[in-house]
């Protein structure tokens, strides 16, 4: 055979073995996405949940906290946690040491609650959960109007905090 | 024959392994994965999800054959047939003035900007590029393997 017809078998060869790859790995992709806990419906949804957008929004902008990050920070006792409900909730029950604060006071009581505390410092906020939209608006205008650098946001918040047995606290002091 | 061969082993593994930690970041995460495929507004609405349940698994697939040295060029070709389809879409969006973040691997807001990412893909390219054209590269497990049957 001449050298011709053998480039043009190995052209062959190689898109087919390409093509078998692709086919293998969407084989892989669909059954992986059927039995996992994670998987997704394989139609596309109409429309984005208002919930679902927030988490990815939280995911990318590298300020998501999981309920594990949640306890591993409470644990290590080097972060702050600031709760965005109202103060009735807060007093109700929070976490323990978590400062009360609403977005809309953070340019004055926030600035007098959190001024010893160096831009730097790692800041967790959470509100009550479910699809509550406080803990983000804190997150955001902690950054923004006051300058801290490394802000969390706590989605899963109170609700999930509580589910799962953590430790609390009641009372209108941290 | 030895800085050819280093260079190919550098190319096949590095892009390989890039395939492999893109893959397996978004595996975990399929619904964040296809709503950034949603963001990036490039493919028709039906074929968002199963995008994003298929392209992960690519990755990994065709990374797993450019470690190990099998199937090669074909390999390559899968890999670089996924890597164009990105180019295009980060390069609609850079032409867009979205601010997207990337999303390449997973969503955990480590990613740079768009331009960075089209970067990074561009010689991404080129290393799939040279893995498919080059004739033959007798190496990994498969070179072991025509090496042991002795053909070719």
């Amino acid at each position: 055979m001449d050298d011709g017809t053998f480039r043009c078998k190995t052209g062959v060869r190689i898109v087919l073995q390409a093509v078998l790859i692709l086919v293998l790995g969407a084989g892989v992709g669909l059954a992986y996405n059927g039995l996992s806990a994670s998987g997704i419906p394989v139609q596309t949804p109409e429309q984005v949940t208002l919930s679902e957008y927030v988490n990815w929004n939280l995911y990318i902008k590298d300020m998501h906290v999981s309920l594990e990050d949640a306890k591993k920070a409470f644990d290590e006792g080097n972060t702050v946690f600031v709760d965005a409900r109202g103060p009735a909730d807060y007093a109700r029950g929070h976490i323990p040491g978590a400062l009360s604060l609403m977005g809309p006071e953070v340019k004055t009581k926030g600035q007098e609650l959190l001024s010893d505390l160096p831009k730097d410092a790692r800041i967790i906020t959470y509100c009550s959960g479910g699809s509550c939209q406080s803990s983000l608006h804190l997150a955001d205008r902690l950054m923004d109007q006051l300058g801290f650098t490394r802000v969390g946001a706590f989605y899963g918040g109170w609700q999930e905090w509580t589910e799962a047995g953590h430790p609390v606290k009641t009372g209108d002091q941290p | 024959m030895s800085i050819r061969f280093a260079l190919l082993t550098v190319c096949r593994v590095g892009l390989g392994g890039l395939l492999l930690w893109a893959g397996f970041a978004k595996v975990g995460e399929t619904a964040l994965f296809a709503l950034t495929v949603r963001a990036y507004d490039v493919l028709p609405h039906a074929l968002i999800h199963i995008f994003a349940i298929v392209v992960p698994w690519m990755e990994i697939v065709a990374g797993l054959g450019l470690v190990a040295g099998f199937w090669t060029r074909g390999n390559a070709l899968a890999a670089l047939v996924l890597l164009t389809a990105f180019g295009v879409a980060i390069g609609i969006n850079l032409a867009r003035g979205a601010e997207l973040s990337c999303g390449c691997f997973g969503a955990d807001g480590t990613a740079a900007s768009l331009t960075e990412a089209l970067v990074r893909d561009a010689v991404m390219i080129t290393a799939a590029l040279v893995l498919v054209l080059v004739r033959r590269t007798s190496f990994g497990l498969e070179g072991w393997l025509s090496d042991r049957s002795g053909s070719e």
